[in-house]
């Protein structure tokens, strides 16, 4: 696999909402990351981003919370398109963090569940 | 959408003709048509069956085609050359005898940087279109023509609408949320025809070219680790491992170089705000009191309009911010209730193009007075903001808020004091 593969094959992104942690570390390259995640919307005071699969762990362990709605931007570029307005986004979302904190919470039990391949 | 006046259908160019899917079709295909459906149509629909795609090419020579027939030698369409994946940048050229030196000044308005923001070539085609369509055959026909006549006769317009036609592609076709040029190893990638396959292992990441021109301060913060840029390849905002490393970078920077822009514009979404330079150095940013007196009148113009021209949030008017471009980021952040928010070191930007225009003129000899902003088009950030993906809709509002600026920056691109330039002028261009 080419270095740069994972990077640009769609599936590899996914689209999820970031609360970051109340401080930001103190190394200058953490720090950045987490400083300028892509953002593609914002939902209830946080950050809905855009990010490689891989980022997704380092973001927990540098202390934030990380939701994921949609597996690829396509999905919620269709997400949005589908809205009715602003309020139906919003909630669309809200519905996606919700299912999604209970299958993480599943997952991390270790249980099984159907975490329907969210991080 | 209702076709309106000033977005009517060009007769197509003798000569031009929309083969079957052929190349000269499939090589620019550009989304024009999510927003202005029934123009122009070209038959390359089995790419997306959902959407009607045209060709960017046939777009911009229709213009041409338009004005030189009003005007002889007022229009022309040159390529600044090919990307990698074989697209031309096309840079339209109007204005009254646009082979020479123009009258007063040179403006440059670019779009389409950032592959997943469309709203910024629409527009940018939109200044032309505008231009074009209004400019009279004959004298009289009231204050747009006469606008139009003002604007392309005393000046050399000159817009680059697909800055990023290879990540546009890409947006098209495989993926709506890629920001950066062309994804180089990507299987779903498709070169133009004619290019060679753009399958290819050892292709270079893509790079955010709005973070790789050859900025003044551009190792400084790649080297500091601070700064709105991802030094990760994998990163959104991946800044290239050096300096006008992109294709499409070197391309426009040759243009940049050799062309005495009084005035430029760069068109993004999404934000509603004006920023001003310098990103990459914001002690700086506030020396120019031209520049920031300018857009003072800017901000105010695009409000005045933005009252009347709602763009995605029903009842609540869009609202212009301006910044720094340096302290955009954390701005933002503030105005959103993100915490912790960011440092004003980590809110600047290495390597935009409207920090490359500004410090080519100051480098120029002698230096010269340019102007340069970078806009953030609707929708605003909201909650429930279509944010990237904004629906065909809002090209109209979003049209009405900024045309009058636009076309009054033309006219006051080498306006010496700010105060003496008139913006309100053209309030009447839009409703």
């Amino acid at each position: 696999m080419a270095d740069n593969e994972h990077v640009i094959v769609g599936a590899s992104r996914v689209v999820c909402v970031v609360k970051l942690p109340a401080t930001m570390p103190g190394e200058p390259e953490d720090e950045q990351f987490l400083s300028h995640l892509p953002m593609v919307g914002q939902h209830d005071g946080q950050i809905i981003a855009f990010i490689s699969i891989s980022d997704v762990p380092r973001l927990r362990k540098l202390g934030a919370e990380v939701t994921v709605i949609d597996n690829t931007g396509n999905g919620y570029a269709a997400r949005v398109q589908g809205a009715a307005s602003p309020q139906d986004l919003v909630a669309s979302v809200g519905k996606s963090v919700e299912k999604g904190k209970a299958d993480l919470a599943i997952a991390q039990k270790g249980d099984g569940g159907d975490s329907d391949g969210k991080a | 959408m209702a076709h309106d006046d000033h977005f009517h259908c060009f007769a197509f160019p003798a000569g031009i003709k929309a083969g079957p899917g052929g190349s000269a079709v499939r090589k620019d295909t550009w989304l024009r048509s999510v927003f202005l459906p029934g123009v122009l149509p070209v038959p390359v629909t089995s790419l997306r069956p959902d959407l009607e795609l045209y060709s960017l090419t046939y777009d911009l020579t229709a213009l041409v085609h338009t004005q030189n027939k009003k005007l002889p030698q007022s229009a022309r369409l040159d390529s600044l050359g090919q990307t990698a994946g074989g697209r031309e940048l096309h840079v339209l050229k109007l204005g009254a005898n646009i082979n020479d030196k123009p009258k007063t000044a040179r403006v440059l308005f670019t779009g389409g940087l950032h592959a997943r923001e469309w709203l910024g070539p629409t527009y940018t085609y939109l200044i032309a279109e505008w231009l074009v369509t209004n400019y009279p055959t004959s004298p009289g026909g009231g204050p747009n023509p006469a606008f139009a006549k003002d604007l392309l006769d005393n000046n050399h317009i000159w817009l680059v609408p697909m800055c990023n036609p290879d990540g546009h592609e890409y947006t098209v076709t495989t993926e709506r949320m890629h920001r950066k040029n062309s994804p180089g190893g990507d299987s779903h990638f498709q070169s133009a025809p004619g290019a060679k396959p753009a399958r290819d292992a050892k292709a270079p990441p893509s790079i955010d070219l709005n973070r790789n021109f050859a900025t003044k301060q551009w190792q400084a913060i790649i080297d500091s680790k601070k700064g709105s840029f991802s030094a990760k390849e994998d990163g959104d905002t991946f800044a290239g491992k050096s300096a006008a490393s992109a294709t499409e970078v070197q391309l426009l920077q040759k243009m940049i170089d050799a062309t005495p822009f009084d005035l430029a514009v760069d068109h993004h979404t999404y934000d509603c705000a004006l920023l001003y330079p310098y990103g990459d150095d914001p002690g700086k940013a506030k020396q120019n009191k031209r520049l920031v007196a300018f857009s003072g009148l800017m901000q105010k113009q695009i409000n005045r309009k933005a009252a009347k021209n709602i763009t995605t949030q029903p009842g609540t008017a869009d609202n212009w911010s301006l910044y720094k471009i340096s302290s955009f980021y954390a701005d933002l952040y503030k105005s959103l209730g993100i915490t912790p928010g960011l440092s004003p070191e980590q809110s600047l930007i290495p390597g935009s193009i409207t920090d490359y225009i500004i410090y080519a003129a100051e480098g120029a000899s002698p230096p010269r007075k340019t102007l340069a902003w970078s806009m953030e088009l609707p929708p605003m950030h909201h909650a429930g903001s279509p944010g990237f993906n904004p629906p065909e809709s809002i090209i109209r509002p979003a049209f009405n808020q900024l045309i009058g600026t636009s076309l009054a920056l033309i006219k006051n691109a080498t306006a010496d004091d700010p105060k003496a330039a008139d913006f309100s002028l053209f309030d009447i261009v839009a409703p």
